[in-house]
């Protein structure tokens, strides 16, 4: 997106007022101990439970192909344009290029975020890119470039990984060529509590050390994209305090949430075939 | 750089055999040169040589405000410059991909408060903190570019000097803060657990540390790992290809491997081994003076630039130890000397070698300070096979003794 320079980006020294709400004096343990209690999670999940997942294709009739995703309350719209050729580029590429990039709402965070990329943006499109240069077959396209945006509405937690598996969707609606439907998850770890598809605020308590009855140790969260008929992972990003047993453990489970979420892509694709079939049909 | 496919099957088959193009085994790392303390309007810098590649790396420290929701940290904040110098392909803004990865896996890898603490940066709550600048400016490119990175960032940082703040006035909402004007009066970072990043590359079958250019091509995927003692504080893939399962595990079990080897060759390189021990001509055990190195615990690594010796001895009888100190200092107060005043005569005697502070004190031998612009060295990380020496860092009490002494006299 070109940055507008004229906008009113509002002043730059606000803060978000919940700041200062009393809901913000409460410690990490409390405030963890309100998230995870006995085995189950503030929405009444497992700790390796999904959320809820809504796909649809084909919202944004401008682009070849579009998808969205509800996965909880984490909204995200991805859409795939055209082939182009690579824009800036003297000489010749073997292989197509794929270019992403992953947007939050002004909206969709608690802290108002900017309408320029931040650096968590930018890192973000990088991983997607990350996820999607070895699940596309680049070399049917040759010098073209394939744009993909993501674009968050509100960010529950989770939000790269819903964006990537998106992307995969939106890709197969765009008929763009594929080595395998590519799906992803995000796992957030404290201590020896795993927690699959982490909200928000889970997230963010897995990004730091919470004293747990006493005692701080291993935290941090992992993002897995993977192709699963192939067994490969196309991205991983950690970051955290973690142990290799850890990290050992949570790609066992991150590949088994993956592979949850296969039938329920394949079952939407295969729909979207079956009623692209009857339009056409009923068109003749 | 471009290959052609007979020269990746080369680099292919070397790798398959255990020895590289440039004869190296797979986990072994290509010579490295480090410099400390190069630039001079920084709190603190490193320059890393890794065969081609060339990184240098200056600190800056600024007073700021800190995050309305962290009141109680200070900031810490990457930047990479990748400079057309470098490679041509960073020409415009063609650097700035491998910059913005780069200095966001740096944060990423630096974000855990286990790995590196932002709260001793602030210097009140809510109102000051310090906030450090590491500024990166890669001069050369010659493959591996996050190892190379990110041990001059932490060589970096650990030579960098924190003013020490010796008075906060609090008038209303105004906050001023006076450091200490005395120049070496400063704190060092605790930067024991900073993380060391180590690129793991497949080709073909195998992983391999520290890829050169061509190897970096030859590559189908490739696994950055920040190790921080014996856990990962961050994991990112890179590269185009994607990696099985096994294989990512296998890359992790290797990059743990060598970054603990790593960070053990770095830590030995920067600290500086001293004898540490005094005597007095009361004390009967003399092992201080004639074998320094028979003294338990008498070793120590230091974190400061010089081995010293001071030894105090009568003029009458001539020559009668008084006391003999061997400790180590950032700054000594005579490099090599011999002052006398009516009773005693005392040496000074600083040196910047490993351990060179074990001779009697006496004759200038001790003396091999190079006096150059830095502390240069060369590390090495051995191939597998040689264990990474043990680092002890026992301070001795005796530091404060020469201090003590420093102050009376």
């Amino acid at each position: 997106m070109p940055v507008d320079h004229k906008r009113i980006n509002g002043p730059e020294e606000t803060v978000p007022y919940s700041l200062f709400t009393k809901l913000n004096t409460k410690s990490l343990q409390q405030q963890f101990k309100e998230q995870v209690r006995d085995e189950k999670r503030s929405d009444n999940r497992l700790l390796l439970e999904h959320r809820k997942i809504f796909i649809k294709t084909g919202l944004v009739s401008q682009a070849k192909g579009s998808a969205y995703i509800e996965q909880g309350k984490t909204k995200v719209i991805v859409s795939v344009f055209d082939p182009r050729e690579i824009p800036n580029r003297t000489d010749y590429s073997l292989k197509g290029e794929i270019y992403c990039e992953f947007k939050f709402a002004t909206f969709s965070c608690t802290k108002r975020r900017l309408h320029q990329q931040d650096t968590e943006e930018k890192q973000y499109s990088a991983l997607m890119k990350q996820a999607l240069d070895s699940t596309v077959c680049r070399h049917e396209f040759p010098n073209f470039q394939v744009d993909i945006y993501a674009f968050v509405l509100h960010n529950d937690g989770s939000a790269l990984s819903a964006a990537i598996t998106a992307a995969g969707v939106a890709l197969a609606h765009a008929g763009v060529p594929m080595y395998d439907l590519i799906v992803s998850a995000t796992l957030g770890i404290q201590q020896n509590i795993k927690l699959l598809d982490p909200s928000v605020t889970e997230q963010w308590l897995c990004e730091m050390p919470v004293p747990l009855d006493g005692k701080v140790g291993n935290q941090g969260v992992i993002v897995m994209s993977m192709l699963q008929s192939h067994e490969q992972i196309s991205q991983f990003y950690q970051v955290g305090n973690l142990s290799l047993e850890d990290i050992t453990d949570s790609i066992k489970i991150l590949e088994n949430a993956c592979k949850e979420l296969i039938p329920l892509i394949q079952k939407h694709l295969v729909k979207h075939v079956l009623k692209t079939m009857k339009n056409k049909s009923e068109d003749k | 750089m471009a290959l052609c496919e007979a020269e990746k099957t080369f680099v292919l088959h070397g790798v398959e055999e255990n020895f590289r193009i440039d004869g190296r085994e797979r986990e072994d790392y290509r010579p490295m040169e480090l410099e400390t303390d190069i630039v001079s309007h920084a709190f603190g810098s490193a320059r890393l040589r890794l065969a081609n590649t060339d990184v240098l790396v200056a600190v800056k420290i600024e007073v700021d405000t800190p995050f309305p929701e962290r009141p109680f940290e200070g900031k810490l904040e990457f930047f990479v410059d990748c400079s057309a110098n470098a490679t041509p392909d960073f020409e415009g803004r063609g650097g700035e991909g491998v910059a913005i990865e780069i200095s966001n896996t740096l944060s990423a890898a630096y974000s855990s408060p286990n790995v590196f603490d932002l709260k001793k940066l602030c210097i009140l709550k809510g109102k000051k903190c310090w906030k450090v600048y590491v500024d990166i400016l890669l001069l050369e490119c010659g493959g591996n570019l996050f190892d190379a990175v990110s041990l001059a960032v932490k060589a970096a940082l650990w030579n960098t000097q924190v003013p020490l703040v010796k008075q906060i006035d609090i008038d209303g909402n105004n906050v001023e803060i006076k450091v200490s004007e005395e120049l070496y009066d400063c704190r060092k970072l605790d930067v024991e657990k900073a993380p060391i990043l180590v690129t793991v590359c497949k080709i073909g079958e195998h992983c391999i540390v520290d890829p050169n250019v061509a190897e970096e091509q030859c590559s189908v995927g490739s696994v950055v790992v920040a190790v921080s003692e014996d856990k990962f504080s961050t994991i990112l893939q890179t590269g185009t290809g994607s990696l099985h399962m096994s294989t990512l595990v296998d890359c992790l079990q290797l990059g743990i491997k060598v970054a603990q080897r790593l960070d053990a060759a770095l830590w030995d390189t920067l600290t500086l081994e001293c004898y540490t021990c005094s005597t007095t001509e009361d004390e009967s055990d003399t092992t201080c003076l004639d074998n320094p190195s028979g003294v338990v615990g008498g070793v120590t690594d230091c974190d400061k630039k010089y081995c010293i010796i001071v030894r105090v001895d009568y003029k009458d009888p001539r020559g009668k130890l008084a006391s003999i100190l061997r400790s180590c200092v950032d700054k000594p107060t005579y490099t090599n000397d011999v002052i006398e005043d009516e009773t005693h005569r005392v040496y000074y005697r600083s040196c910047r070698t490993a351990k060179c502070n074990g001779g009697s004190g006496r004759s200038d031998s001790t003396s091999d300070d190079n006096g150059s612009l830095g502390d240069k060295s060369t590390i090495y990380c051995p191939g597998i096979g040689d264990g990474a020496v043990a680092v002890t860092v026992s301070f001795s009490i005796l530091l404060f003794a020469y201090a003590f002494v420093r102050y009376v006299r």
